[in-house]
């Protein structure tokens, strides 16, 4: 029987041995088509995220996109304030517009000159950290009719440290956790991929908690869901939506702070 | 990686973003190769992650990040081009029967053909994880950063990754051992 050391040499060895083909033609190939492939320009979502969203979810996220410059901009327009509320002591504060605060951690779209942010509007840059708490790694199998699956389940890992947000009231100390089970059919082809994270930031004015999921299905058919976040503390009242959004720190997110006390419950009868 | 090539290739500069494929495109497709195990699929990802890389070089914000964003550019690209490929081809470089027992851990072409089937066993994700790790030999927290995955996931992958390559060599241990006894 191998041992791990002897398997790893023996990998190495196999990886590093095989042989190398020269990209040359291929390179040629890709500088001809560069005269019809014109660049994409920044914008403020990534196009590679869009492009693996199924056509419901494109059809979803423009659509909310719209609804949300839509009212953004009739409040902007009418002078409402109700949108970016400001740090309060009360509950119930008085509202105004957020001013974005750091500029080491410029907005995504102002950067990218796409337009100025909306009122509310803010970005999170989150540094890797190492994990506060270690979590689990397991390999678990599963019935399958077509041979047994394979889940890969991570469970408990934390990572804790400061960043900075160009909304004060999202900078301080987070704490984020991640979940997910891998899920690897008997061929060796992916399964499926889902998981769920949370995130909670502290400052000395209150703290924001909230959670997000994703899924990869197996015919390329994935997306993820928002992080949610409500405020306490002096943010109490405020909800938080946070987008994910490509970017150099290990968590890159874009949200935009309104007044929802909390999500809205269903009425369950008339 | 120089980046004033990269933000000249990010204005559009050609010459500079013909300068900057040069300098990825071998190991890129060697990487490919490793992990899809087929020499036409891992051009075609090769190539269609250098158009990639140009088409949306503007939208990188941090030029200094070049290197990561580039390579999770290819590790999708693989993806597309394996998800397109379910049933694999073989694709194996026979070697001689003859060939002696090389000196550098791989003992035999038998060995080769295990690692081969183990490998083909596995899913994207932990053969991108394999290749990063022990062909870049990349430390498994910038495999994870480059994968964007948790540093604990990547580790994971590994740990199973090696299991299953372990797992087919002890497989024709066990057969030669059995041939022998008879």
């Amino acid at each position: 029987m191998s041992t791990d050391r002897d398997t790893t040499r023996i990998v190495r060895s196999w990886l590093r041995t095989e042989e190398n083909e020269s990209a040359d033609h291929v390179l040629g190939t890709v500088l001809d088509r560069l005269d019809t492939t014109p660049q994409r320009r920044a914008t403020a979502w990534p196009a590679w995220r869009f492009s693996e969203m199924s056509t419901l979810a494109k059809l979803a996220t423009a659509g909310a996109a719209v609804v949300v410059l839509v009212v953004a901009g009739a409040a902007f327009l009418l002078g409402r304030e109700d949108i970016g509320v400001e740090a309060s002591a009360e509950p119930s504060a008085s509202v105004t517009e957020a001013e974005p605060t750091d500029e080491a951690v410029p907005s995504a779209s102002a950067s990218d000159g796409v337009g100025a942010p909306v009122p509310g509007e803010f970005t999170v840059c989150v540094p890797g950290n190492s994990p506060l708490r270690a979590g689990t790694d397991e390999q678990l199998l599963v019935p399958h009719p077509e041979g047994d699956m394979t889940v890969e389940r991570t469970r408990g890992y934390t990572w804790a440290g400061t960043h900075s947000a160009t909304d004060d009231r999202f900078s301080g100390t987070h704490y984020y956790s991640w979940d997910g089970d891998v899920y690897t059919l008997a061929s060796g082809d992916d399964g499926a991929r889902v998981s769920a994270e949370s995130l909670r930031i502290e400052n000395e004015d209150g703290a924001w908690q909230g959670s997000g999921a994703s899924a990869d299905l197996p015919d390329g058919t994935s997306g993820s869901s928002p992080l949610v976040m409500t405020g306490e503390g002096t943010y109490e009242g405020l909800t938080a939506v946070l987008l994910w959004v490509d970017g150099p720190c290990f968590l890159d997110l874009r949200g935009i702070v309104t007044e929802f006390p909390d999500p809205p419950v269903p009425a369950t009868s008339p | 990686m120089d980046t004033d090539l990269v933000v000249r290739a990010q204005r559009g500069d050609r010459e500079a973003y013909a300068d900057l494929a040069f300098c990825i495109a071998d190991r890129f497709l060697a990487v490919a190769r490793r992990i899809l195990r087929d020499i036409d699929l891992a051009e075609d990802a090769t190539q269609q992650a250098l158009l990639s890389i140009w088409q949306d070089l503007p939208q990188l914000r941090d030029p200094a990040r070049f290197e990561a964003w580039s390579y999770r550019i290819l590790l999708r690209a693989c993806y597309a081009e394996g998800r397109k490929q379910r049933r694999w081809a073989p694709n194996l470089r026979l070697l001689p029967a003859d060939e002696p027992t090389r000196g550098d851990g791989m003992s035999s072409v038998v060995d080769r053909d295990q690692l081969e089937g183990g490998f083909r066993r596995l899913s994207f994700d932990h053969r991108a994880v394999v290749v990063l790790h022990h062909y870049l030999d990349l430390p498994i927290d910038r495999v994870a950063e480059l994968l964007g995955i948790p540093v604990g996931t990547a580790h994971s992958r590994l740990h199973y990754a090696m299991r299953g390559l372990r797992a087919a060599l002890d497989a024709d241990a066990r057969s030669t051992t059995q041939e022998a006894a008879r």
